[in-house]
């Protein structure tokens, strides 16, 4: 009954390329999404422990890290996916694929999850930080003991946001070959007329994005003590 | 213990050079509980935080059993620091960390391992009167529980020196006594040393044996608080003695209009008896004196107390102030009448 109602609604759709595309979506998001929160919490520490009255503050440093992040995160992203073309070909190999996709998707993100990493320490008390460092704590101590712990439900829901900002991207990296429910969209659905194929992306695609916003508000809640 | 040798921190603004602490030179013996009062911005702050390291001075030395912790590299402070404890006015507690986990966080930091970590920890929430709220977040404690959180923090790796930085600034005045009888305890019990800054007379007189009045980056005044207290030298000094006959609640303006306004005060051994002292004046100098309060309070000495005497005569009240100075009691002309 279902089964007939779907098929004669969206009488283009096939299950088999549309899971196709949605796992591949899964696996650009959670790839880039994996590299974005390592390279973003390591660059988010050093522009939060950088930056003046803290730790380790030191201007020249700071200003550096500072503009590499806003060039790469003013560069639109479609712009950056050709930018980077030459440099995919180098790594991966290829610029067709998931795993082309990969180096844009990371480049355009990680500075955006820095920058919200940034903001989660500097919302630390810094009376929790001179606390630790009364206690004898080092700077290793603070970062790892205080400032990521008590920052842990706005660097869920900075990672949040990112994830699903990163589900955009696949879909524009779709449209240039890197596949998934974008190139699904896109290729598939616009350009060969069958709006039912799009219809159906769309609705994949909002189904992974409230699935993550829903999994993240749960952990930050979880995660809050306060 | 704690020696300060002509200790200045000069802060640049722009183009000009404040002196947060200016030429302080300030002797803490060990085992007391030394006060450190002043105004907001009277530098007691930045001072407080010269004897842990977090602060530098830009001149003059600071020496903490025997180091100099103006001079010291980063490794030997971080280790001098696991023998300074410090409590903070807003608690500074991790909120991520249970009551139990903040307290095993000091002894993460000196590196114990879990095992004994367990032990000393029950010991120490014990030691603070936090059975049952062991697996408390903060944020579900007191504001008087957080601050025993902070204090058997503080203990935990068996500091020689304890830091109170306001640290009853932020609880009411019923918490504010429980955790400076708290802290005497802990001061007799272990032997350890306290020095504490506050912007309260209370504070001083509750726990102190000593205290250094601080005024615009200076110690103005220093010494025993029983001695200090009963002969206040400077304006500032007097206005904090009676910042605490204020918060009992004596209203100059309820006064009859006319008149002198004496304010006694007493303190130390026998300092109960010594009112007799105002009797006897009354009687000897045949003086015509009206009482408009008195009372006594509880400081580490004792008993201390504070008498308002209206006497209608001027003359009178000079010759009363003459004679009790001689008994060791402490004169302030509130109105000269």
């Amino acid at each position: 009954m279902l089964a007939e109602w779907i098929s004669a609604a969206l009488p283009n759709v096939r299950l088999a390329p549309l899971l196709k595309a949605t796992q591949d979506t899964l696996y650009m998001t959670a790839m880039a999404g994996a590299a974005v929160f390592v390279l973003g919490l390591l660059l988010g520490t050093a522009l939060y422990l950088t930056s003046p009255g803290r730790l380790l503050a030191n201007r020249p440093l700071y200003w550096t890290l500072s503009t590499l992040t806003n060039v790469f995160r003013a560069i639109p992203f479609i712009i950056l996916l050709v930018l980077l073309i030459p440099f995919t070909r180098a790594v991966v190999g290829t610029i067709l694929g998931v795993n082309a996709a990969l180096p844009a998707l990371i480049f355009g993100a990680a500075p955006f999850y820095a920058r919200l990493v940034e903001l989660a320490f500097r919302e630390v008390d810094r009376g929790v930080i001179e606390a630790t460092r009364a206690m004898g704590g080092g700077i290793g101590t603070v970062v790892l003991r205080v400032l990521i712990p008590e920052a842990a439900p706005a660097l869920v829901s900075g990672l949040t946001v990112t994830l699903i900002a990163l589900v955009g991207y696949t879909a524009m990296a779709g449209a240039i070959g890197a596949g998934g429910l974008g190139h699904l969209a896109y290729l598939e659905g616009f350009q060969r007329s069958r709006r039912d194929v799009t219809l159906a992306a769309t609705l994949a695609v909002l189904l992974i994005v409230f699935v993550i916003q829903f999994l993240g508000d749960r952990l930050a809640r979880r995660l809050d003590k306060r | 213990m704690i020696t300060l040798d002509q200790v200045s921190k000069i802060y640049r603004a722009g183009g000009n050079k404040i002196a947060a602490v200016d030429e302080v030179s300030l002797t803490i013996p060990a085992g007391r509980v030394t006060g450190i009062i002043g105004q907001s911005g009277a530098g007691k702050s930045t001072l407080i935080r010269m004897l842990n390291g977090l602060e530098k001075p830009s001149s003059g030395s600071v020496l903490v059993a025997g180091r100099d912790m103006g001079r010291a590299s980063g490794a030997e402070l971080r280790k001098a620091r696991l023998k300074i404890g410090m409590i903070f006015q807003h608690f500074n507690l991790l909120w991520s960390r249970t009551a139990r986990a903040n307290v095993a966080f000091a002894l993460e930091i000196a590196g114990i391992p879990r095992a004994e970590r367990r032990a000393r920890v029950e010991e120490l929430l014990r030691l603070v009167g936090l059975e049952g709220r062991e697996d408390s977040y903060p944020a579900q404690l007191s504001g008087g529980q957080k601050q025993r959180v902070g204090i058997a923090r503080a203990l935990a790796n068996a500091p020689d020196l304890l830091l109170c930085d306001e640290a009853t600034s932020a609880l009411d005045p019923q918490t504010t006594d429980q955790i400076l009888d708290l802290l005497s305890e802990i001061n007799r019990r272990l032997g350890l040393t306290i020095v504490l800054i506050t912007h309260e007379m209370h504070v001083v007189r509750r726990i102190c044996d000593h205290v250094a009045v601080m005024e615009a980056g200076r110690v103005v005044e220093e010494g025993l608080v029983s001695e200090v207290f009963a002969a206040p030298k400077q304006p500032i000094t007097r206005r904090f003695i009676r910042q605490t006959s204020e918060e009992g609640g004596f209203d100059p303006a309820l006064a009859p209009p006319e008149g002198a306004l004496l304010r006694l005060t007493y303190a130390g051994e026998g300092g109960a008896a010594q009112d007799s002292a105002f009797s006897e004046a009354v009687l000897k100098l045949g003086l015509r004196a009206n009482l408009l309060q008195a009372r006594l309070s509880q400081t580490l000495e004792g008993p201390s107390g504070e008498i308002v005497a209206h006497l209608p005569d001027p003359a009178q009240a000079r010759a009363l102030a003459e004679f009790l100075a001689t008994r060791g009691i402490g004169v302030d002309l509130l109105r000269e009448g």
